[in-house]
């Protein structure tokens, strides 16, 4: 039996208010949920954005990981190596890797949907549908959502089991198998978005990993294309993907000026 | 239980907002060397994944011009401060401050630009910030 009919069930015999059960679920009632509009920037928190705060405190990481953990944090730092046109993906949590500094998030009757200035695109289904006992993987996973009270509780698995963690970076470690996330998304003010997120990876870590990035909504903002995939980069060699700086003058350069 | 802690906090005071979007290292260029140049505009390149600005620059012991190729951020990163696609054009003259390639080479990572009316356009902090976390990267034991 469907996720919509037990609901419907409860909601006959009085279990549950109607009007929760379709939150969402229709464009009428999109009105009702938390305004979400708009492109939201990470908070400048006075401190280092998430990713670095893993420099203080580490990831509940399994022992024998952390030295491959630890190398690949160092090499972020001195940013080691290129990241030439790979496509956005999602590990569990604002990183480098996909689910950059900007997001929006996007309403449509029974679905969320979470885009970055990166490409990075997330469909979160509200509809009632169930997690999938055995997703394909996927650079986004695949994620369902549901509403309690003014909170988006949003699930995710299926994320590529290759995928680095804490990002792209040099030899950090994959993330696994039967990755499981759970985020909570709300608004704390009205014009500040929290994400707690939950990450379960057990052949990554020996614990739980939590997090919370806060984003600052951007009014009027609009997010540029930005993309690492060019049909020419003059820093990353496609062909080797290393770094070099090509002063190759462009073609249609102008000539010098002229009388000096 | 005392958190471990994976670098120095040396680095980490160094790293505040080093996160912006990056694809590449910032290892080319020389945080310690800014160079400054006055010349003119040859060319506005605003695109991904990052804008590049090309300059003419008057030979001072020679005759005619050198190029120079400086690159900067993300289109993003640098509307946030107040760029468009017009704010340089061909034949502006302006001065240009840069962290030069260490090979020594026409070209770096700008840090700002002054036109002739003296108004400014400055790159972001995240590349800076990147620059100054390879410094102390390397000389760190």
């Amino acid at each position: 039996m469907s996720r919509r009919w037990l609901l419907l069930g409860a909601c006959l015999l009085g279990l549950t208010p109607v009007r929760a059960a379709e939150r969402g679920l229709t464009y009428a009632s999109l009105s009702a949920l938390p305004d979400f509009s708009g492109w939201w920037h990470l908070q400048n928190q006075g401190g280092p954005p998430p990713l670095l705060r893993m420099l203080t405190k580490p990831p509940p990481l399994r022992a024998e990981l952390l030295p491959k953990f630890r190398a690949a944090l160092v090499a972020r730092v001195a940013r080691v190596g290129a990241d030439y046109c790979r496509p956005p993906q999602f590990v569990g949590f604002q990183n480098g890797s996909g689910f950059e500094d900007t997001i929006e998030l996007l309403f449509t009757p029974g679905r969320v949907t979470l885009t970055t200035e990166t490409g990075l695109i997330r469909r979160i289904y509200t509809d009632g549908r169930p997690l999938p006992v055995d997703p394909d993987e996927t650079n986004t996973g695949t994620s369902v959502g549901h509403w309690e009270g003014k909170v988006l509780i949003v699930r995710t698995v299926g994320l590529l089991h290759t995928a680095q963690f804490p990002e792209r970076f040099a030899d950090a470690p994959p993330i696994g198998g039967h990755v499981r996330v759970t985020e909570r998304i709300s608004l704390k003010s009205r014009d500040m978005l929290e994400i707690q997120s939950t990450m379960v990876a057990p052949d990554l870590m020996a614990a739980a990993f939590e997090i919370t990035t806060r984003y600052v909504r951007e009014p009027g903002y609009v997010a540029h294309e930005l993309t690492n995939c060019p049909d020419f980069d003059r820093l990353v060699d496609p062909a080797t993907h290393l770094m070099r700086y090509d002063l190759t003058p462009p073609a249609d350069l102008p000539p010098p000026p002229r009388g000096r | 239980m005392r958190p471990i802690t994976l670098l120095g906090p040396g680095i980490i005071a160094t790293l505040f907002w080093a996160s912006a979007h990056a694809h590449h290292s910032y290892a080319m260029f020389d945080g310690s060397k800014h160079r400054t140049v006055q010349g003119t505009i040859a060319k506005f390149e605003w695109g991904n994944p990052h804008v590049f600005v090309w300059l003419y620059v008057l030979r001072q012991s020679k005759h005619g011009y050198e190029l120079y190729g400086i690159e900067s951020d993300s289109i993003n990163e640098l509307r946030r401060g107040g760029w468009t696609k017009s704010s340089l054009k061909p034949g502006e003259v302006v001065t240009l401050e840069f962290f030069a390639l260490r090979d020594g080479r026409n070209g770096g990572h700008l840090i700002k630009v002054r036109r002739a009316d003296g108004t400014t356009l400055a790159g972001t902090r995240g590349p800076i910030m990147g620059i100054e976390a390879n410094r102390r990267a390397e000389t760190s034991p």
